[in-house]
């Protein structure tokens, strides 16, 4: 906690990161892991989700 | 820099730790006479430190933490967002007022002291938000875990946002063994994610 307030984090940013017994991890939302449908199949029933929505 | 929910548990560990590393501490909490003992031992340790009595769950009194550090200081360039009120319930169960009042303190406490730290941190300053592992939902305590998801979210959105202007946010998902204040869990309960 003290390094990510310290100039020596100057670039660390938008980091999640946990703290467990003595060790540290950089953790995230979990994410997709496999894709279960090609778009076109589902017959445009969905948007579709535009790029640039996930900067 | 401000510490909310200073007064004990992790917060008290923030603030204490950062004094002792030079940083001049504004100890937030709702429990006053606790935080003033806080502010007053880092005092007594040679470290710069004041008490700021007021909920992060109010947006004028939030905007008001910042401006006492701002009075005391003369600028804000740390935040650590601490505060966290935990329950469990089955959804069934769920308690309206008390889902709120977590939301209060948890997320819209967390965007409050955000806001106005964001209006006048300069570059080179950082922000940390207290999430957890929980964020990605835990059965039983999901008030607290989508509180916690909430968190995670602001904080990858603030940190692109604010990156332009030189300000940091991160969040740690703390494994303590630590029981949240009254009213939280029994001590046997109180190893959280
Ligand atoms: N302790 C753990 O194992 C653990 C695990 C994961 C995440 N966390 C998170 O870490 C943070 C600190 O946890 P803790 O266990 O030290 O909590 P704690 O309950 O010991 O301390 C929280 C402090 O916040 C204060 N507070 C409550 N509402 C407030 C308000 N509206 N305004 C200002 N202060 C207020 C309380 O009075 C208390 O002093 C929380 O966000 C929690 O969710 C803790």
């Amino acid at each position: 906690m003290t390094h990510l307030l310290s100039d020596e984090s100057a670039d660390v940013t938008g980091q999640l990161i946990r703290f467990a017994n003595g060790r540290l991890f950089v953790i995230r939302q979990m994410g997709p892991k496999e894709d279960v449908a090609e778009f076109g199949a589902l017959g445009g029933a969905l948007e579709a989700p535009p790029a640039q929505r996930w900067l | 820099m401000v510490v909310t929910g200073a007064a004990q548990g992790l917060g008290r560990a923030f603030a204490e730790h950062a004094a002792r590393e030079g940083a001049a501490v504004v100890v937030n909490d709702v429990e006053g006479e606790l935080a003033e003992a806080v502010a007053a031992g880092i005092r007594g340790f040679g470290g710069r430190a004041s008490a700021s009595v007021r909920s992060v769950a109010a947006p004028e009194q939030a905007a008001a933490v910042i401006e006492d550090c701002l009075a005391a200081f003369g600028k804000v360039d740390g935040l650590v967002n601490n505060p966290g009120l935990r329950h469990e319930s089955p959804l069934a169960d769920e308690d309206p007022a008390r889902l709120k009042e977590l939301i209060e303190v948890n997320v819209l406490g967390t965007f409050h002291c955000a806001i106005n730290a964001a209006k006048v941190m300069r570059p080179g300053s950082s922000m940390v938000n207290l999430g957890s592992v929980s964020m990605v939902g835990q059965p039983g305590v999901t008030a607290y875990s989508a509180s916690k998801g909430a968190v995670a979210s602001m904080t990858v959105g603030w940190a692109v946002e604010l990156k332009s202007r030189g300000i940091r946010v991160n969040a740690i998902c703390p494994v303590a063994v630590t029981r949240m204040g009254p009213g939280g869990d029994p001590p046997e309960k109180s190893h959280r994610s």
